[in-house]
């Protein structure tokens, strides 16, 4: 369990980014922090692995205080993928970029091979494993900065923005991805303002503004929230939009996804039996 | 005549094997609002970087086929003259803004072309009125938010006065509210004073409503250009070239399993009125 | 890394008279104060009376620009380099015949000296904004390229320090350690942030590049400018009394070497 105990956090430079954040991540859980750009999102997700020390209260990855413990100890049971994948690449290979971090915490050569190959092949990146990770376009970096990560198999899996820049094809691949990790027992902590994504994954939403939490609850009841999103800087997503519009006229606004809403606009919408 | 006319072009990066872009024919009227979708290595920036000249004045390769800007071709055109006619926009605009201040950077440009002084402060001035920037004007570009530097560098070519604005994923790094401001300071520029806007994104659901063209590419080539709501009609759902807007994908999935008769709405509110009428 | 040294030099954006003053003739005042310190500098009564002079000068100027507290931080940060200096200058014991009470005086007046060469420029960088700088160089008939690449330096840098510091945490994130190992080691993990960073300064160069052709850099000999450098009444009072300072503290330092002091 991740427990984040009344945190504050103040940068060096005087910028107050959390102002008293709590929450409690319980394994196996998906979780989406959502807010704008500024609004202590990135920051917060640096006090999951320690790279951040918070100014006040305490951050717990399964009891142990993150104060006491270094990021590389924490990294190994909390992976983060950072937005840029750019900054971290420096291997000749791909294979090498992955075999680097195995061999960083520890793991022996045949180990380390087996799960490079794991990740590569998870990943669809297998193919590449040869070439200069520069080489690489936009998604195949993005997925080779997951690959890194996953290769050891941190328990709480931690990504940063990850549909930002992403085509069609990656995104699928994203949600697919995702899906899987939930179906392996691994909690994925996402921070994100792509509402549209985060909606079809129906994760526990924190929304997060000024530095303070101001909403934590279902995705249900969150994402259909047009005041709560508006306090931190994001848009309603389309469905809930729509059936927004359309609760008028008898429909039932708490639809997520394209399939509820066309069921229960074929079913409840009085005008369509006119067709 | 069309404002900007592509006939059969195709250019490949020296140094490669795969030609970016294969046989492309576009042509754009005055005024227009076009977004050019597709994934990651379609071509779409490669298409922009050869409307304005820096393909192939700074990159390169092996080029077929013409383009006409106006009356400019921007192969045998200086840069620094289409760059007065064609503006661009470039995705991270942290690497765009060199001044220390918003109005040096929007004077940035301008200092480069030899203006004359008032000609210079007239134009700043203007710009930071249309785009209501003006209690910017002494800030410092590093310390701005995303979308604020963003509006920035759009500033900063608008300087120019360029009858067309090339913007490349110019929302990928920024928030909604931030990438939604962008857009509908994009469309309010094109539709009041006549500019030409050509974007590249991934999304389109913020876009949908102002697009007067939608071309959608794949491996180099234009697989659809048409006006978005004729896009959308015979777009597969299963394709994965673009993202599918859920409103769209609402739609012809109540057509396919119920039959409905409403056209393709481009914003939550056609829809509404197309499914409860007036 | 805090580099307090850079406190001194680094622009601060606030309205005093200081600020307003045209930059040109605060570079002159700068060198006025610079060329005086080293004139006085033949021998150590000398050299260490004025550059105590000029550094409280200094401090009494930046106070009315109120950022005399900034331009202190950076003689607390030369420390190390006070102490290089001062360590030379002892060395000499070692290898001179001279009386051992002069090196230490010695040793004590050149490095008061340094702290006022740095004063000395802080009355520059502190209150001129770093485009002005630019036009201040072009002014001089420096090329614009010149000119250009110095703004680009300022305005980069604290882009370019947040981005070691993102690697860095990627790195670490990764489990490479900075802070453990012998030297070899640490000089190892120094190259999993340099390789990326220079990967992203060459990427970040091939799109300023890209961008300063969409800007027309370069496209007229005749460069313009939207801001321009005027001098004002007081600009121009302010330059001839610091000129008549300047000279007079030329003159004492002639008619002292005349009457010849020790």
């Amino acid at each position: 369990m991740i427990e984040v105990e009344n945190v504050r956090y103040v940068y060096p430079s005087g910028v107050e980014a959390l102002r008293g954040v709590s929450l409690e991540v319980r394994e196996g859980e998906l979780v989406a922090i959502m807010g704008e750009n500024g609004s202590g999102k990135t920051t917060l997700l640096r006090h999951l692995n320690g790279l951040l020390k918070p100014t006040e209260g305490r951050v717990l990855i399964d009891g142990q205080d993150t104060r006491q413990s270094t990021v590389a100890e924490l990294s190994r049971k909390v992976g983060i993928v950072f937005q840029s994948p750019d900054a971290m690449f420096f291997s000749e290979t791909v294979y090498s970029e992955v075999y680097f971090s195995l061999k960083m915490f520890g793991y022996t050569d045949e180990e380390a091979s087996r799960r490079v190959e794991w990740a590569l092949r998870l990943m669809d990146l297998w193919k590449y494993r040869d070439r200069s990770p520069f080489t690489l376009s936009g998604g195949e970096k993005k997925r080779l900065s997951i690959a890194i990560v996953l290769a050891w198999q941190p328990k709480y899996v931690v990504i940063d923005e990850p549909t930002a820049g992403q085509d069609a094809p990656n995104r699928k691949r994203l949600e697919q991805l995702i899906s899987k990790l939930r179906s392996e027992g691994a909690t994925v902590i996402l921070s994100s303002h792509d509402v549209e994504f985060i909606i079809d994954l129906r994760p526990r939403v924190i929304l997060l503004s000024g530095g303070r939490i101001v909403a934590d609850g279902p995705a249900e009841s969150i994402l259909t929230d047009e005041d709560k999103l508006e306090r931190a800087s994001l848009l309603l997503p389309q469905i809930p939009l729509i059936m927004k519009k359309l609760a008028v006229y008898g429909v039932n606004p708490g639809c997520l996804t394209v399939d509820e809403a066309v069921r229960e606009i074929t079913s409840r919408l009085k005008p369509v039996r006119e067709w | 005549m069309p404002l900007i006319e592509v006939r059969d072009l195709s250019f490949r990066y020296a140094g490669t094997e795969d030609w970016a872009l294969k046989n492309v024919n576009l042509s754009i009227e005055g005024g227009e609002f076009v977004l050019i979708a597709g994934p990651t290595g379609c071509g779409k920036s490669t298409l922009l970087k050869c409307l304005n000249g820096l393909i192939p004045h700074i990159y390169t390769g092996d080029y077929v086929g013409s383009v006409r800007v106006k009356n400019l071709d921007p192969a045998s055109t200086p840069t620094y003259l289409m760059s007065q006619h064609v503006g661009m926009v470039l995705q991270n605009p942290e690497n765009q803004l060199f001044s220390l201040t918003v109005e040096g950077d929007i004077a940035f440009a301008l200092e480069n072309i030899g203006l004359d002084r008032s000609e210079m402060v007239r134009r700043v001035e203007k710009v930071l009125r249309d785009l209501g920037m003006e209690e910017f004007r002494h800030r410092s570009p590093y310390e701005l938010s995303g979308g604020q530097k963003q509006k920035v560098a759009i500033a900063s070519v608008l300087a120019l006065q360029p009858e067309v604005l090339l913007l490349d994923e110019p929302t990928s790094s920024l928030d909604p509210v931030s990438a939604k401001s962008i857009i509908d300071l994009l469309a309010k520029l094109c539709m009041k004073d006549g500019l030409t806007v050509i974007l590249t994104e991934h999304r389109l659901d913020l876009l949908l409503q102002y697009l007067t063209r939608l071309v959608v590419m794949d491996s180099g080539r234009i697989i659809y250009d048409d006006h978005p709501r004729k896009v959308l009609e015979s777009i597969p759902m299963e394709d994965s070239l673009i993202p599918i807007p859920k409103l769209i994908q609402l739609v012809r999935m109540m057509r396919h399993e119920y039959g409905f008769s409403g056209c393709l709405p481009l914003t939550v509110e056609e829809l509404v009125e197309s499914l409860v009428g007036r | 890394m805090s580099l307090k040294i850079l406190d001194g030099l680094k622009f601060k954006n606030i309205d005093t008279p200081l600020h307003r003053l045209d930059p040109r003739v605060k570079l002159l005042i700068s060198i006025y104060f610079f060329v005086v310190v080293i004139l006085y500098g033949s021998e150590w009564r000398g050299m260490l009376t004025i550059s105590m002079i000029v550094i409280l000068v200094e401090v009494l100027i930046l106070a009315v620009g109120r950022v005399a507290k900034s331009m202190l931080n950076t003689l607390r940060g030369a420390a190390p380099i006070i102490l290089f200096i001062a360590l030379l200058q002892i060395l000499q014991l070692f290898t001179y015949t001279q009386p051992g009470e002069l090196i230490l005086y010695r040793a004590v007046a050149y490095t008061v000296r340094f702290l006022a060469f740095l004063a000395s420029f802080s009355l520059f960088f502190l209150t001129t904004m770093p485009d002005e700088v630019g036009s201040v160089l072009t002014s001089l008939r420096v090329p614009y390229s010149y000119a250009f690449a110095m703004v680009a330096a300022i305005r980069f840098t604290p882009v370019i320090a947040g981005e070691v510091q993102q690697i860095m945490d990627a790195q670490r994130s990764r489990g490479l350690e900075f802070e453990k190992g012998g030297l070899i080691k640490r000089l190892r993990n120094l190259t999993y942030v340099f390789v990326p960073l220079i990967i992203s300064i060459i990427r970040r160069s091939y799109e300023m590049a890209e961008a300063l052709e969409i800007k027309c850099f370069g496209a007229s000999k005749k460069r313009t400018s939207y801001r321009a450098l005027r001098f004002t009444a007081t600009d121009v009072s302010i330059a001839i009394i610091a000129s008549t300072l300047f000279l007079l503290a030329i003159i004492v330092h002639h008619l002292q070497i005349l009457q010849g002091l020790p």
